[in-house]
This record gives C-alpha cells, sequence and structure tokens, in this order.
C-alpha cells in the first residue's frame, strides 16, 4: 500500500478519535481502562506524549495502593491484564516526558507484578487465559529492561525470566500457543505471546535463546492467515494483532522476504474493512473505539516498518532505546 | 412458552449450524440453529462485548455452547451461564419454531416488542 495512503488513513482516524476524546479519556471521567490504555498507545505512537502529560496524570491518579489497575477506573480490585498494560503505557511514555511522578508510579506498577506472580513463573487474571496473561507483564518487563533505569532493570530481571520461561514452555510442537480454555483456536494468544514476550529477547542482554521459537511462531502466524488477508473468521481484532506481529517478528527475524505478501494482504483487508470512522469488531458491524485504536496502532506501525531504519517499528513496542522517530506531523490536538 | 412472542426469522433463514442477529424490544439477540434445536441469547458478551453471533458453538457433554470470538469465554446456550468465569451470565430467550418460523418470547416476560431480521454472519 501507498504510504501517502497510510498517512491519510491515519490522520482521518486520528482525528476521528480526538473527535470523541470524552468517550476514552479519564480526564474526562470514568472509563474502561482497557480502552484508555490502547488510546493512550496511539497518542504515544502518534508522537503527543509529550504533550499529553494530564493523561497520564489521570491514569496515575486511578492507580491503586497495590500499584495495580481496575478493569473499570472506578473498580477497587486490581487486575494483571490491563494493569500491565497501563504500567506499559506509562514507562513508554516517561521516556518521553521524564517526570518524576510518573517514575514514582513505574515503580509501583513493578511492585505489583513482582508481588503478584506465582511460583511457576505465570500471572493469574480471572478474565484471560494463563499464557495471555503473563505475556504482558512480561512485556511490561521487557520495556523495563529496555528503557527503565539501572534499579528498575535489577528489580524485574528474575521476574521476567521466569515469566518468560513459562511462555516458552508452553509453545506447541506445531508452533502456536493454545490455551483449552480460552483460545482453543490459538490465533490471538499466539500473535500476543510472540510478539509481547518472547522477541524482545533477541535484543535484550541476558535475553534467552528464544530464535526458534519465533521461526515458529511466525510460520504459524504465516500458515493460518486466510486467502483475502484476514485471520480467525475474518475477526479484526485477531487480524490486527497478527499483522502487528508479523511485522515485528519479521524484521527481527531479518525474514520481511518472507512476509511481505502476507503484511500486504492483510494491511488491504484491514484498511478494505474500515468503517467510514473507525474500525469495526466484524466486516459490517458498527466502530468499536477500541477496535480503532487497534487499527491506528497497526497502520502506525506498519508505516515505521516501512521506514529505512530497521529499528523504526522494533521502538513501537518500546524494545529498542531511543524514541520513535514520529513521522506524524499532523496538528489533531487531544 | 408463555406470554407475548415475536418472529424473529424464518427457519429456512438460519439453517442447522447457522446463526443469524435479530432484535428484540431494541436488544440485539443472536440466534442459533444447532442441528435443529433453536437457542436465543444476548449479543454483547460481559468481557468486552464481543459480539457472539460471531461465536463457534462447540459441544461440551450434553451442553450447547457458544465461544466469544473475541477473548474465548464460553456460554451455555440454554442458561445463559458463562462456562469460563462463574459469575458472568448472558440473558436468554424461550424460542419456539412454530409453521417454519422461529418465534422469540421476551426475556423474563418483559414486553416483546416489534422485531427485524438482520442479515447474520
Amino acid at each position: 500500500m501507498e504510504l501517502d495512503k497510510v498517512a491519510s488513513l491515519i490522520e482521518s482516524e486520528y482525528r476521528f478519535l480526538t473527535r470523541v476524546h470524552d468517550r476514552w479519556s479519564l480526564t474526562a471521567g470514568p472509563q474502561d481502562m482497557e480502552l484508555v490504555a490502547h488510546a493512550l498507545r496511539v497518542i504515544l505512537h502518534m508522537g503527543k506524549a509529550g504533550s499529553s502529560l494530564n493523561e497520564y496524570r489521570a491514569l496515575i491518579k486511578t492507580q491503586h495502593e497495590d500499584g495495580g489497575w481496575g478493569r473499570e477506573s472506578t473498580e477497587k480490585e486490581s487486575a494483571a491484564w490491563v494493569s500491565a498494560f497501563c504500567g506499559l503505557m506509562l514507562i513508554r511514555a516517561n521516556a518521553v516526558l521524564q517526570n518524576a511522578e510518573l517514575e514514582r508510579s513505574i515503580w509501583k506498577s513493578i511492585d505489583y507484578f513482582l508481588k503478584d506472580q506465582k511460583g511457576d513463573g505465570r500471572w493469574v487474571d480471572s478474565e484471560w487465559g494463563d499464557l495471555d496473561t503473563t505475556s504482558h507483564p512480561v512485556s511490561f518487563f521487557n520495556v523495563v529492561l529496555a528503557l527503565g533505569t539501572p534499579a528498575m532493570k535489577d528489580a524485574v530481571r528474575t521476574s521476567w525470566r521466569k515469566g518468560l520461561r513459562f511462555i516458552i514452555d508452553g509453545q506447541s510442537e506445531d508452533g502456536g500457543w493454545y490455551d483449552p480454555v480460552f483460545q482453543p483456536s490459538g490465533v490471538e494468544t499466539t500473535a500476543h505471546l510472540v510478539q509481547d514476550s518472547v522477541i524482545a529477547s533477541l535484543v535484550l542482554p541476558e535475553g534467552l535463546p528464544v530464535r526458534p521459537v519465533c521461526e515458529k511462531g511466525l510460520n504459524w502466524i504465516l500458515e493460518h492467515q486466510a486467502q483475502d488477508g484476514s485471520w480467525d473468521d475474518h475477526n479484526v481484532d485477531h487480524s490486527m494483532d497478527c499483522t502487528r506481529s508479523i511485522l515485528l517478528i519479521s524484521r527481527m527475524l531479518k525474514a520481511e522476504e518472507k512476509a511481505r505478501p502476507a503484511i500486504d494482504k492483510a494491511i488491504d483487508w484491514i484498511v478494505k474493512v474500515k468503517n467510514e470512522n473507525g474500525w469495526p469488531d466484524f466486516p459490517g458491524m458498527e466502530t468499536n473505539l477500541e477496535r480503532t485504536c487497534d487499527g491506528l496502532d497497526v497502520l502506525l506501525k506498519y508505516q515505521a516498518w516501512r521506514q529505512p531504519d530497521s529499528l523504526e517499528v522494533v521502538r513501537r513496542w518500546g524494545y529498542a532505546p531511543g524514541n520513535p522517530t514520529f513521522i506524524q506531523g499532523i496538528e489533531a490536538r487531544v | 412458552m408463555s406470554g407475548q412472542r415475536v418472529r424473529v426469522a424464518s427457519a429456512a433463514d438460519v439453517p442447522p449450524g447457522g446463526s443469524c442477529l435479530v432484535q428484540v424490544d431494541g436488544k440485539d439477540v443472536a440466534l442459533f440453529n444447532v442441528d435443529g434445536r433453536f437457542f436465543a441469547v444476548g449479543n454483547r458478551c460481559p468481557h468486552r462485548s464481543g459480539p457472539l453471533v460471531r461465536g463457534r458453538v462447540e459441544k461440551i457433554e450434553e451442553k450447547c455452547a457458544v465461544r466469544c470470538p473475541l477473548h474465548g469465554w464460553l456460554f451455555d446456550l440454554e442458561s445463559g451461564r458463562c462456562l469460563t468465569r462463574a459469575s458472568a451470565t448472558v440473558p436468554t430467550f424461550p424460542v419456539l419454531c412454530e409453521e417454519g418460523q422461529v418465534l422469540l418470547g421476551a426475556q423474563e416476560g418483559a414486553y416483546a416488542g416489534p422485531s427485524t431480521l438482520v442479515p447474520g454472519s
């Protein structure tokens, strides 16, 4: 797809997201925290974190005393999955903002996950499978190891290694990860695990030898793509997950030529199923804001994947030092 | 089935193994035909609002269940009870198939208003 078209879509979809700011921002009132984290990821990748300190301060205000977050901003009980997503957004934003208040909140988040990990390395959340849940604190710790202070890195290293080992050991012979309770088809779980947790070891010091694990994961995802470019029976969420996953893995394994046809088809399909404003869960359905944030994130990562600097896309996950060179220069304000 | 009921589909529109989205009293309802037996449940998963009408139907022991296409929560089609998280449920609607027409009773005896058939998956 032409980069001009990608840039134009990003611009128009971001304008839509800013128009509905009050539907996802904690500065406007109570929110679903997963949606908040999805939107903050878009802000980050649009290069707007530096001018959005109020959004991150609002995120800190909803953090619980134990360091976690609830599924809803008003919920008192912390949940692992969404807490990892929020912690991840804070540490990545703070690479830009360098704010002491945010740093304290990141430490609380680290402590929450250190205390909450089970003996075999997993984290548990009643609403998600254990493999999927575990991939998110591991992803958070990946970024701590890439972008955190030396003290933070020392604090998480052992726990990170145990969590990563739990995930690696859960890979099936065919290269996929399956959750018999939540995700028997394995599509979303495989796409999450390989990009969010395993692949970062290739660039982190003291990482585990994960190249064969990632190669098998990449092959599994490529083999499960439908002819039209989608995954999992036209599931927009899972197709976006798989697309992001192969963007990152193919770059880090230097397997771009192999993955390029699948990426091109996937991006074409994702653009084709977009509504006038935003993306649906399945083609033809109404727009879902969380999916819209996912769609923007995929296009931003694809845009980075096409840049001459090969690490640009890796920075969109926070696994390589340095802040992304934000390609967008639009004036939409959050 | 007692109380008011509304026609939501022709049985021929939902063949065995099929599903479609219907509306009852303004509510989205997922209608399933499992081997000739019809089930109707609220369309939105209580987890992340995934559309259950797009979920896969599975048989678990004697139960028929639908798996949410987003994150895999599984719901017993008869009771609406979630089989992956005990505290979650989706509403169920009594279904009657009569003279080739699928009729739905309103949930818990609430008023069953006009209904429309929406092309399904």
